[in-house]
């Protein structure tokens, strides 16, 4: 179940299961008490030896009996959550390895003091205890990477941390698990991990200022992107400092090494990016982007330039 | 004319048609009214979720645009609660009660059919909005900051707000009644310990509500402020705090989950005993049970928030008191099964649907016992999983409750019987088409997928499980059709009910069916919880001597309404200090207003001497000098009016001085709460001026007495609140 | 200092309380004899939860050092001691006291609902006033003061629901409206304690470690001074109201069954064939 990739997420799933057996113990009792009662009724009523109708029925010994099993059953689950919730989810530690804020509908993502910013994708090295910091730029989200942690809200004004430990590599769906919105749907996000190198390696490509435009339908694109004034919304321009304030979009600097666009609504390749530049809206519905109007031609020429951004 | 027709029940000869149903104060009429507005909703409600499962058919469906969808599922909870599980109840409540108790009608029809009347009208305005710019679209929890205007600037939450407003206030209206009702109408000899269960549950379920409503409604005033006087409860950003809201909502909403299953609970204690012909096993363990599950209800709500990140310790404790309460649930369920073992079993539709709710609500409640353990919530909660289990609880459970109510009582209700035939294949259908939606759900809610998503990406496994739910939705609507088909032939032609179709043993089965508008000839002498049985079987009562009547011994219907009215504007006042206390002790505290507390103090003096004078009129009263109580009443409202003219002072200095609820939280905390203990006196002025009048035109009769000591029980409520809001909000404030 | 050791050493032997318990037991001893039995067991169970209270480490811990601690000691004073105070009381000597108008004028203007109510829980709120709980702690005649309102606060409050003269007990019905409500008092303190991001007893934020026991209770139990208040705060919900819920369902099931008897009488269990 959940086929947990961590300690944290496996303390969890390893009690689900273990209550999850107890649970189906007392159905199979309860439904056998009832069949019992039906095929005794039956059987009963084939003989033709009916009981009549009873007057008194009572057995306060029995009461007790039903009564302390279930409390004795409750107290057993409760002490094993003791347990499960101090191995699920550690108190952090120190300042957060990763700071993500939950915006209508995109994740934030940034690597404080290594200059990162990214979105919608959680980069993280595998078998390292990860700390992230979660913030929200407006509405309650909530944070649930169902194979690596526990799931916790994003709660605008307050700080939340929550701490896993990746054991294996690979992709990792993540999502919005609080309703926040129109597109509460697609705000889904990618938990990424990777090998210690590959994630220094990732972090240090990530570091880089944006590629320049290399082919000449780009640099229309980056003509397009002026033009249009992109970067009220968006960061593209080298990487922002830490502590810049809250994004409206997401941050393009390397929007071509991410694997989704729109959080999680289309793959990233250039024909999705030049739909999208056309009309986001007809894509996702009540997202904060609105329709430019663009001519097909700048749209191509801006999914051109935005695909260069490795 | 032929032999069938003299076997029609008797028609009765009260007026028929539509006015005659409007203007209705009749118990049974006003219960079958609110019967039929739920059907009327289910309807809807069942649409909606129809129009949703087709959406979620298959994955990146784009048959409904992303905002009509959230309007959808939004629509669909808050109607199936409120105006489908709450009109059920009442309903079934309404129409039973007295018959049940042995009464001719509950302790206050017109207030009854006025809480009834103020359902269609909060169901209207609800869905109003679909017309007036968007339904809410915030699900039917509505969580702030999301129903907050720089998010939401759809007016529909503002009509889901006043809808609940009415909704609720009819429903404490018509709890109130039926506890007057239990309290004071009962039949001679029916004693506390002999009531039916259905009667305990609801009783019980009456209380729930008086305490839990008021919470909502204190949360709903809050959001309306922060939505139309700018001000910022719910607005981190602006001093206010995203979580509140949260916590005032499920103070509500999880006794409103036992508000939803008590009643049903209480029919399936009367359902399964008549249809396995023993009594209930353990009588005083299942009503017992039932106090306690009303008891900790209160204490469970934030188990809906662990994944808010309230801390370790609160989410343990609230994962202790949530895994307690299953254990009166679990004692409920173990008596039911072992009221069948060995009896009689006979398996009626009725009995069918008893049988669906306790293995289906048995997987329900199981899957809440995991969902109250913390650190599984925190994995499943928010997924597909919690659908799957509030949906066996409330589907499994209440609905497949209402059926088996429905079947058993449907002859006392018409006259007539609903088809066997037809109900064993509304049965089936049922319980194939609700596991076939619901079961796979569960296993969404491990693999990921969260609630309220308009669309999902295709993932394994996803599209399978969403599709055989989509086709379950359909095989349940098939089976609700087969219900109405059934209730439609039957009225035009079922069979012939009788008194007693079923040899029951509540007093309700000694009416005729149906019952006439004074529901009894004669009641029958209560010597036992059964006392049909009782009048079946003379040779085993001989012994037991019929009670003394204890009527006149209970309290009076004014007094009990108005303790009830009085605890549940307590709860409301109650949340509003805590809120108080919350923003301005706790960590949102904004600077000291410009209180003026010494001449606060002044007024509040008047006030507390109001509490004395009326002292003193009832006084006058009771030795019998009318005159001196109308002067000494006279002298309370004086007082009364005095206070009132001291805070409208005190709120135009304020405002002048642009201290505004937009302006702080204070401000805010400030004008709520006062402002609606202001509006409180005046309500206690208003009803102690009625009191005078009535009293001069001899109104009031012999109950004049009672009816002074009523009102002034709310009258000394009002000035006790004060005391807590002046040393809160005046006093806390310097010290 | 480990936690046995903790648990051994830091008893106060030379507490008045001793003084008191002592003159308590004596007193009763004089006042009603000495005789083994149910209610002498009542008594001296009440002197011995009114030690764990005032001389035992909950005491130490109370102290200066723990909130948590400071509740326990609140428990055992207004919630257990009481109770069982009024158990040791003989009910003819209290039925012949109340024949006294003065005695009975106490009890109608103390012990009866609800004034008992409110004098109950009333005091309980009046020392969670951060003010006062922290005078509670630094100064010795509040401390007193403390301790012994709060006991006759728990009596008034116990006093109509498990009154020696059965007749002068509330209703069943009542009983357990006035414990449910009160059950509600203290969730209500209690939520406000487990959730207040502020210091609801500014005493207990900087404790000084005079034991030098800070290590163990930071380290060794793992509390803070949020976590303690968290525990404190929970301490007054749960078993507070556990004590509380267990009465009513006591009352209710008697109340229940009482009644039930003349259905039942001479039937067996499967009654009339």
């Amino acid at each position: 179940m959940f086929d947990p990739v961590s300690p944290q997420a496996s303390a969890i799933s390893d009690l689900f299961i273990l209550v999850m057996w107890i649970c189906a113990a007392i159905l199979v009792v309860v439904v056998a008490i009832i069949t019992y009662a039906i095929v005794r009724a039956m059987r009963e009523r084939a003989r033709g030896q009916e009981a009549p109708d009873a007057v008194d029925n009572d057995h306060p010994m029995l009461e007790a009996i039903w009564t302390a099993i279930p409390l004795g059953i409750v107290i057993a689950i409760f002490v094993l959550s003791v347990g499960a919730a101090r191995d699920s989810d550690p108190t952090p530690e120190g300042a957060p390895d990763v700071v993500v804020r939950g915006h209508q509908w995109w994740w934030e993502v940034e690597y404080p003091g290594k200059g990162v910013m990214s979105a919608n994708e959680v980069h993280v090295p595998v078998n390292t205890k990860v700390h992230v910091q979660l913030e929200s730029g407006d509405v309650i989200h909530d944070f649930w990477v169902p194979q690596l942690a526990r799931k916790i809200d994003v709660v605008p004004g307050r700080e939340h941390h929550v701490v896993f430990e990746a054991q294996e590599t690979g992709l990792y769906e993540g999502v919005c698990a609080e309703f926040c919105g129109v597109q509460h749907a697609w705000m889904r996000f990618d938990v990424i991990v990777h090998t210690a190198d590959d994630f220094d390696a990732w972090l240090a490509a990530q570091a880089l200022p944006a590629e320049p435009p290399s082919s000449s339908a780009a640099l229309a694109g980056l003509a397009v992107y002026e033009r249009e004034t992109c970067s009220t919304c968006h960061a593209l321009d080298g990487v922002p400092a830490d502590g810049l304030p809250k994004q409206v979009g997401p941050d393009l600097t390397h929007l071509a090494s991410r694997q989704r666009i729109g959080s999680g609504v289309m793959v990233n390749n250039e024909a999705n990016l030049a739909l999208w530049m056309k009309n986001p809206q007809a894509i996702k519905e009540g997202c904060h982007m609105p329709n430019f109007q663009l001519s097909a031609t700048d749209a191509d020429a801006l999914a051109a330039y935005l695909h260069g951004l490795k | 004319m032929s032999l069938e027709a003299t076997l029609e029940p008797e028609v009765e000869a009260a007026p028929t048609g539509f006015v005659s149903w409007v203007t209705t104060v009749d118990h049974k009429r006003v219960g079958i009214m609110y019967l039929i507005t739920s059907v009327v909703f289910f309807a809807i409600a069942g649409i909606e979720a129809l129009l949703m499962r087709i959406q979620l058919a298959v994955p990146e469906n784009d048959f409904i645009a992303p905002e009509l969808y959230n309007q959808l599922f939004t629509m669909h909870g808050t109607t199936m609660v409120f105006l489908v599980g709450m009109p059920l109840i009442a309903g079934f409540g309404n129409y039973l009660v007295p018959l049940m108790i042995g009464a001719r009608d509950v302790a206050f029809p017109r207030l009854n059919a006025f809480s009834f009347w103020l359902v269609p009208f909060g169901g209207l305005m609800l869905h109003w909005s679909f017309l007036a710019g968007g339904a809410p679209n915030a699900g039917w929890f509505s969580y702030a900051p999301l129903t907050e205007l720089p998010f939401n600037l759809n007016e529909g939450v503002d009509y889901w707000l006043l809808s609940l407003l009415a909704l609720g206030i009819g429903s404490v209206g018509s709890a109130i009644n039926i506890i007057v009702t239990v309290v004071t109408l009962r039949a001679p000899g029916m004693k506390v310990s002999r009531m039916p269960l259905f009667i305990w549950m609801i009783f019980v379920t009456s209380i729930l509500i008086v305490l839990a409503i008021p919470a909502l409604n204190s949360a709903i005033v809050m959001l309306l402020v922060d939505r139309h006087l700018d001000a910022a409860f719910f607005l981190p950003d602006r001093g206010g705090s995203a979580v509140v809201w949260q916590h005032f909502f499920w103070v509500f909403g999880h006794p409103e989950v036992y508000v939803l299953i008590l009643p049903v609970f209480g029919m399936i204690s009367e359902i399964i005993p008549v249809f396995s012909r023993k009594p209930i096993f353990g009588y005083s363990f299942v009503a017992a049970s039932t106090v306690a599950i009303g008891i900790l209800s209160l204490s469970v709500w934030a188990h809906h928030m662990f994944a808010v990140g309230m801390g370790r310790g609160p989410d343990l404790f609230f994962t202790a008191a949530s895994l307690l309460i299953a254990v009166p649930t679990g004692v409920k369920v173990f008596n039911w099964s072992a009221t069948m073992v060995g009896g009689r079993i006979q398996f009626t539709t009725a009995m069918l649907f008893c049988i669906g709710f306790l293995i289906e609500f048995v997987i329900g409640g199981l899957s809440g016992v995991t969902l109250a353990s913390a650190p599984i919530d925190w994995q499943v909660t928010d997924s597909y999983y919690v659908v799957a289990h509030f949906h066996f609880v409330l589907f499994g459970g209440f609905v497949f409750g209402m059926a088996a109510g429905l079947y058993y009582w449907f002859p006392k209700i018409t006259g007539r019987m609903l088809s066997e035939r037809l109900g064993k294949w509304q049965f089936w259908l049922m319980l194939i088409g609700f596991n076939l939606t619901f079961l796979g759900m569960h296993f969404l809610g491990f693999m990921g997928m969260p609630r309220r998503v308009f669309t999902y990406p295709d993932l394994p496994g996803y599209e399978a499980l969403n599709m055989a739910s989509t086709v379950g939705t359909v095989v349940i609507a098939v089976s609700v059709l087969v219900m109405l088909y059934n209730i439609a032939i039957s009225l035009k032609r079922g069979e012939v009910a009788g008194d007693n179709p079923w040899n029951a043993w509540t007093l309700e089965w000694a009416a005729t069916s149906p019952p006439p508008e004074h529901n009894f000839e004669l009641v029958p002498p209560v010597r036992s919880r059964r006392p049909m049985f009782d009048l079946a079987h003379p040779e085993v009562v001989r012994d037991v001597p019929l009670p003394p009547d204890d009527a006149p011994k209970r309290p009076q219907a004014a007094i009990v309404s108005v303790v009830a009215f009085i605890a549940s504007e307590s709860m409301f006042f109650l949340m509003l200090l805590v809120a108080f206390v919350i923003y301005n002790f706790f960590e949102f505290g904004s600077g000291p207003g410009p209180l003026d507390i010494r001449r606060t103090g002044m007024f509040s003096v008047a006030l507390f001497a109001s509490s004395a004078t009326l002292f003193v009129a009832e006084r006058h009263l009771r030795r019998g000098n009318g005159g001196g109580a109308t002067t000494w009443l006279g002298i309370t409202m004086a007082l009364g009016l005095v206070f009132l003219a001291g805070q409208a002072w005190e709120y135009y200095d304020l405002i002048t001085a642009h201290f505004t609820p937009e302006g702080s939280i204070f401000a805010a905390t400030f004008f709520t709460t006062t402002g609606f203990h202001g509006f409180h006196v005046f309500a206690g002025l208003l009803a102690l001026l009625a009191v005078t009048l009535l009293r001069r035109n001899g109104g009031l009769g012999k109950n004049e007495e009672t009816i002074v000591k009523a009102t002034g029980y709310y009258w000394h409520f009002v000035d006790v609140v004060w005391v807590f809001v002046f040393s809160i909000i005046y006093l806390g404030r310097i010290l | 200092m480990t936690t046995s050791q903790a648990l051994a050493e830091l008893w106060r032997f030379g507490s008045p309380a001793w003084f008191v318990a002592i003159a308590a037991m004596a007193l009763y001893v004089w006042a009603f004899g000495f005789r083994m039995g149910r209610r002498m067991g009542a008594m001296l169970a009440a002197v011995a939860l009114f030690l764990i209270a005032t001389v035992s480490p909950v005491a130490v811990l109370a102290d200066g050092y723990l909130f948590s601690a400071h509740i326990v000691q609140h428990l055992l004073l207004l919630l257990l001691v009481p109770p069982l105070l009024i158990a040791a009381l003989p009910p003819a000597r209290v039925e012949a006291a109340l024949t006294r108008p003065s005695v009975r004028f106490a009890q109608d203007t103390f012990g009866r609902a609800p004034m008992s109510w409110m004098l109950g829980l009333g005091i309980m709120w009046l020392w969670h006033i951060p003010t006062l709980c922290s005078a509670s702690v630094t100064s010795t005649p509040a401390y007193v003061a403390q301790c012994a309102t709060l006991l006759a606060a728990g009596v008034a409050f116990y006093w109509p629901v498990v009154h020696p003269v059965r007749s002068e007990r509330l209703s069943a019905p009542g009983s357990i409206v006035y414990l449910f409500t009160g059950c509600l008092a203290c969730t209500l303190l209690g939520v406000l304690l487990t959730f207040a991001p502020v210091s609801a007893c500014p005493v207990y934020m900087h404790p000084v470690d005079t034991l030098g026991i800070m290590p163990l209770l930071h380290h060794g139990w793992g509390l803070t001074h949020a976590s303690d208040q968290q525990l404190g705060g929970l301490m007054m919900w749960v078993p507070a109201c556990m004590v509380y819920l267990a009465g009513i369902l006591v009352i209710a099931r008697r109340w229940l069954s009482e009644s039930n008897l003349d259905v039942v009488q001479g039937r067996g269990s499967h009654g009339v064939r």
